[in-house]
Parts: structure tokens; sequence; C-alpha cells
């Protein structure tokens, strides 16, 4: 039954949901961007406010909170997630302005279809049932697909949209059938009476759940452009503008690996069968990792190699998840969830850097990058300090997550696995390695000064700031992470 | 001799594939489309069976799959919109809908 | 033995079948076959039509598909609302409320973006 308590747990959504509504109609009756960002930013602080003080509040996470009959819950978990993207969606704010008024067809909509898109992403870490999964994927979704188009000159940004509009809808077919069968199954689409259900009545060796695991996973395997379902990524990246390439890039991957982790250890996925989803899942990873690294090194569009960054980093996060499914252990969920968060930030940082120079100078090639250490000092350290954590160089937060990840799975005897994916890391120094070279050792292509807008510069600065707060207190958020997993492998059993 | 679950079951999986096979060999951007309308129609012939079916299961709250269904349509809906609008735009800037010749990205 | 149920319906098929066979081997036979200027025009419903049936019609059109599209597909919720509305009393009003609300916002986009002015 409802309670009026009930709207508190549901605030943060609620008041983000309010807040992109509230951005529309004032770019639709103010018309000028930078009202229509200040409102943003301000009315950012309303559900990031709510998602804190949830979080904060002694003792208020210490059980899950359900409400509006399951449907929601609110748990560390889910508070996690609510504030990541609460913070993507403010750091774009700020990355992005300037380079909307240049490049973007609709100001004020790419704004609103965010603020959407991260509502939408905020319910999928906070739902606990498969309607609302699916209806919260396509919340993310949907507006994304129209990101991509919005670019003014752009042929190549309508090809990218009707790529991934058609992409996008046929993933969501397929993880519905999914969905279909597994409620076919169970006899419910609550995760908890899947769980209870998968545990009771499923015999190790069904067949018919593996189908359901294997579409669910595809499905999936779409958001967070997992190999073989990555093909339409590195041309979706290519052709959008370039801030919404950035929230592509963290806002829907993390999204989708916040829903494939619930439905996974929520719904008890991996009681039965387990070997063969191992199985799968480690094929997954490996051609995801492998292939997204090989191709990223042959990369000249920076926007590109990022698409191919961005698989080989959910390659990882893979083996991670294969971790935590595999023990139903809490620490890999805790290694993955902060793997995440380094992957958000730092993924955020190199974007800003990337948006600056298309800013700048309207160049996405690697060629574009030379000498950039004499024009923009600034900008260039910081996007430097980010590429060498997306590398996994050793004093960076992106190494310690890595590490994380890395030792979670080697504890579930999956050293293999760990082996291939050391070699991939050591693969993947060669293309970062290359945009740090082109900015500090190539000689500029012209001798000037760029300058940084300041809603970018701050951007950059944030993202460095919390890069290397997140470095020397690694062990500090993994404690904060922690709970989080610690409580999902508690609804598992 | 009346329906049995098995009719949805198979008539969903049939749909659902000649749904895929189209969506995947066709060339033309709309029936792509059309392809896509077929899979998630396929879904909801699966749902509504299991939630007709499925009285008698434990944890069976039986119009649930009909309410699945009923969202699936509604946001396909949105979802096909979309879609045309898309495919629209880029008819205007390249006037064909031949997924073949959009193809000015690639690796 | 199969049920009759399905004997009548395969019955009632076939007969359709031939039903539209003859008719139509008869009608080939039987009528003649002068083409005039006036039986090759496109069919207006008795109207002499005016251009070809070949044009496109105009893009602005599609909006319009669109928004009905939207408050078409909304009535599936608001039906199943109506039907179990003394149940739910306030808390399904006030949630019917704002979905309607939601709605309202998205339409006085579209009228403020001059949708649906006239062409």
């Amino acid at each position: 039954m409802f309670h009026v308590s009930d709207l508190y747990l549901l605030a943060p959504e609620a008041s983000m949901a309010i807040l992109a509504l509230a951005v529309m109609m004032v770019d639709l009756f103010v018309k000028r961007r930078l009202v229509t960002v200040t409102v943003g930013l301000v009315g950012l602080i309303v559900p990031l406010g709510f998602a804190i003080a949830q979080a904060v509040t002694p003792g208020f996470l210490a059980t899950p909170h359900r409400a509006f009959s399951g449907v929601l819950v609110i748990d560390p978990y889910a508070v996690f997630f609510e504030i990541v993207f609460i913070l993507i969606v403010a750091v774009m704010l700020l990355a992005s302005y300037s380079y909307v008024g240049k490049y973007v067809k609709a100001d004020g909509e790419f704004y609103t279809l965010m603020l959407f898109s991260a509502t939408g992403a905020m319910f999928m870490a906070s739902t606990n049932e498969l309607i609302t999964i699916y209806i919260s994927l396509e919340l993310t979704s949907i507006p994304l697909y129209i990101m991509a188009g919005l670019l003014r000159t752009g042929e190549r940004s309508a090809e990218a949209a009707v790529k991934y509009v058609l992409l996008g809808a046929m993933s969501s077919a397929i993880l519905l059938y999914g969905f279909a069968l597994l409620y076919g199954l169970t006899g419910t689409t609550d995760l908890a009476g899947i769980a209870r259900s998968v545990g009771t009545g499923i015999q190790d060796g069904n067949v018919l759940i593996l189908i359901a695991d294997v579409l669910i996973l595809a499905g999936f395997g779409f958001k967070i452009s997992a190999v073989p379902f990555h093909m339409w990524a590195p041309d979706i990246y290519e052709g959008s503008p370039t801030p919404a390439t950035a929230f592509f890039s963290v806002a829907s991957k993390a999204a989708g690996f916040a829903a494939l982790i619930r439905v996974f250890m929520s719904g008890g996925l991996g009681q039965v069968n387990l070997t063969s989803l191992t199985i799968i899942i480690a094929i997954i990873a490996i051609a995801t990792m492998t292939l997204g690294n090989l191709v990223a090194a042959v990369q000249t569009n920076v926007k590109r190699l990022m698409a191919y960054s961005s698989i080989a980093q959910a390659g990882y996060i893979l083996v991670g998840f294969l971790a935590s499914i595999a023990g139903k252990h809490p620490d890999g969920n805790s290694a993955v969830l902060f793997f995440i968060l380094v992957y958000v930030i730092t993924n955020l940082g190199a974007f800003s850097g990337i948006i600056a120079l298309a800013n700048a100078t309207g160049g996405e090639r690697i060629e574009d990058f030379k000498g950039l250490a004499k024009r923009a000092p600034l900008l260039s350290a910081g996007t430097a300090l980010c590429m060498l954590s997306l590398a996994g160089i050793p004093p960076m937060a992106g190494f310690v997550s890595k590490v994380f990840i890395f030792t979670a799975a080697w504890g579930e005897g999956l050293s293999w696995l760990v082996v291939i994916a050391l070699l991939n890391t050591a693969v993947s120094l060669v293309y970062y390695g290359r945009i740090v070279k082109a900015m500090y050792f190539d000689a500029p292509l012209k001798e000037d000064h760029l300058t940084t807008p300041i809603g970018l510069s701050s951007s950059i600065a944030l993202t460095t700031a919390a890069l290397v707060v997140i470095t020397f207190a690694a062990s500090l958020v993994l404690e904060l992470t922690g709970p989080a997993a610690n409580l999902l492998a508690f609804l598992v059993k | 001799m009346g329906l049995t679950l098995n009719h949805f079951l198979v008539l969903g999986a049939l749909l659902f594939c000649i749904g895929l096979y189209g969506a995947l060999a066709k060339r033309n951007a709309i029936a792509v489309l059309m392809g896509i309308e077929i899979m998630l129609n396929a879904v909801n012939v699966t749902m509504v069976g299991f939630s007709f079916f499925n009285k008698v299961k434990p944890y069976s709250t039986y119009l649930t799959g009909q309410i699945f269904a009923i969202f699936i349509i509604t946001v396909a809906a949105a979802e096909a919109a979309v879609a045309l609008a898309m495919i629209i735009s880029i008819y205007r800037k390249r006037s064909t809908v031949d997924v073949g010749e959009i193809n000015m990205m690639k690796w | 033995m199969i049920n009759p149920a399905y004997l009548y319906a395969g019955i009632l098929l076939a007969a359709g079948f031939i039903f539209v066979i003859v008719t139509m081997t008869l009608v080939s036979f039987l009528s003649p076959h002068k083409r005039t200027k006036e039986k090759l025009q496109t069919y207006e419903s008795g109207e002499t039509p005016i251009g070809s049936a070949w044009v496109q019609y105009p893009l602005g059109f599609y909006i319009f598909a669109l928004l009905f599209v939207a408050f078409d597909v909304d009535i599936v919720f608001i039906i199943s609302w109506a039907v179990v509305f003394k149940k739910l009393s306030f808390f399904g009003f006030f949630e019917i409320l704002i979905f309607i609300t939601v709605l309202a916002l998205g339409l006085a986009y579209a009228w403020r973006k001059g949708v649906i002015r006239w062409i």
C-alpha cells in the first residue's frame, strides 16, 4: 500500500524528472542558453541533496527500503548510482556549454533530453522489477537516440542517429524476449520473487532459463557495448555531437551495468547453470577486451578511439561482474562499482579535453593533438592524467580499480581470465600513449594559445581533482562502495 | 484439442525469428523497423500466453504479463515515432533509406 | 478424430476461396474488355481526380501523426485507470493527474514550437 513517506524514497528520481520538465519549459519560454543551463545546474542541487541525505542519514541504508509494491528499492547500490548519474549530468552541463552553442541544432532540447535520460538511468539503478527496468531503460535510451542526431552540420550525425535507434530498438526487443521467458519460468516480474522461484523451482541444467540469460545478456550487451554487440558504438561515437558522445560513453554504459548487475544478482540468475554462464560471460569478456584494445590501436579519429577504448573497459568490468556472479562474493561487486566510478570520472575528464579541442579547432584526429601541451598546458595536463588513468599506469586511480577487479577475479579462480586481461592492459598502453605522446613530444601544429571556456576548464578541473582525490583515498572509496555490494549479495541468499 | 501454452510459445518464437530475420536482412530502413515491431509483438504474444496459462504457479500475479504487454505497446509506439523521425531526417539529407548506402563511417 | 469446429472453419475457408475464384473467372469471361479514358482514371468516389495519386504529402503531416499517436496510445493507460477508478481512489487520481500534466507539457511544447499551426 502507498504511504506518504514513500515519496521521500522516490524523491531523487522524482525531482530529477520535474527538473527535466522545468528545463524544457524554461527553454521554451526564455530561449537563452545561459538561463537554461543555470536552471539545470542549480536545480540539480535538489535531487543531489535528497540522494546525499539518504546516503548520510545514519542507519537509513542499513536495510533496503521498498516502496510502491516493491517496485522501487532504495539501498546503498541504488543511492550510489543515483549520485553518480547526477554528478555526470552536472559535469556534462558545464562541459557542453560552449560546444552546444556552436555546433548543436537545438540547444535547449539537448539539455532537456540529457536530464530525461539521466532520470531513466537513476530509475534503472533503483528498481527491482522487470517492467520498470524495461521502461526506465527506454527512458534512458530514447533521448540518447535523439541526442545523437542533433549536430548542426550533420549527415554523419543523422546517420549515427538512424543506426543507433534501429540497433537500440532491436536490442531492447531481444532483451524483452529474455524477460518474457524469465517471467514465464518464474511467474513473476519481481526480482526478489524471481530469485526465490529460481532457487526453489528450477533445476540446474534447465535450458530455457539459460536461453533467457543469454537473451538478457545480449540485450544489455548492446547498451554496454560488449562484443559481439558493439558494432554500433564506433559509428555512433564518431557521428554524434562530442558532448553527446561523452554522455553515451558514461551514462548509458553505467546504467546498462547497473541494471545488468541488478537483474543477475537480485534476480538470483547465478543460482542455476553457473558453469555455462561462466563460460559464456568469460568468452564475451575476453572478446570485448581483446577486440576493443586491438582495434583501438589503429584508429586515427579520437572519438572512434575512445569508442573502442570504452568497449575494452566494458570488458574489464565484465571480468569483475563474472567474479561477483561466480562467487556470489561482495568483493567482485564492490570492485565493479569502484571501477565504474573511476571509469566515469576519467572518461568525463578525457572527453572534456576532446570537447575543448573540438570546440577550439574543430579537430578530432590524433594529429590535431600534436603539441597541445604548448598551446594549452592546463587542458593537456588534465587530459593526459585521465588518459594515463584509463591506461592503468601505476599510481593512478585507474590502476587501483583494475587491481581490485583482477584480485577479485583471481580469488574466484579465474586466473586465466586475469592473465588475458593483463595482456590487454599492456596493449592499451599503446594507444593511450599515442595521444599523450602527440600532446607532449610532437611539434605543435600552430604557435598559438588556445583559450578554454570557463565551463570546460571547470569540468576538467573537477574531474582531475576527483581523480587525484580517489587515487589517494582509494581504500576509502572502496569502503563506500563496499556496503552496496554486500547488500546485493545478502539479497541473493 | 484447444489452445495451449505451447501454441502461444511456438507462435511467439516463430514471429520473433521472422522479425529478427527481417531486421537483419532487409535493406530498407522502414522494413527494418517493421521487423523490429514484429519482434516486439512476438514478445507480447509470449507475455500474454504466459500470463494466461500461468495462474496456478506459485508467486503468480497473473495479470502482470498483460500489463507488461500494454507497456511494451506504448513504448514501442514512442520508439517507432523517434525512429521514423530519424529516417525522415536521413532521407532529406541523403535521399535514400537503404541501410546499405548509409555507410559514411566505417572502421 | 478432428474437432468439428476445425472442420466447419475449413469448409468455410474453402467455400470462400472457391467463391472468389469462380466469380473472378466468370467475370473475366463475361465482361467486355474495352479500355476507355474514364475507365482508367483513379477512382475518387465519383469525383474527377486532380493530379496523380503518386504525389508526396507534405512532410509536416508526419508531426500531426506523431502527436496523434502520443495521445492515442496513452488512452490505454487512462482507460485501464478508469476501470478501477473507485478502487484506487485518490492515489490513482493523483497519479493520472501527474500523467496528464506531463502529456499536457508535451502538448505545450509542440504548440509553442508551432507544430499545431495550420499549414
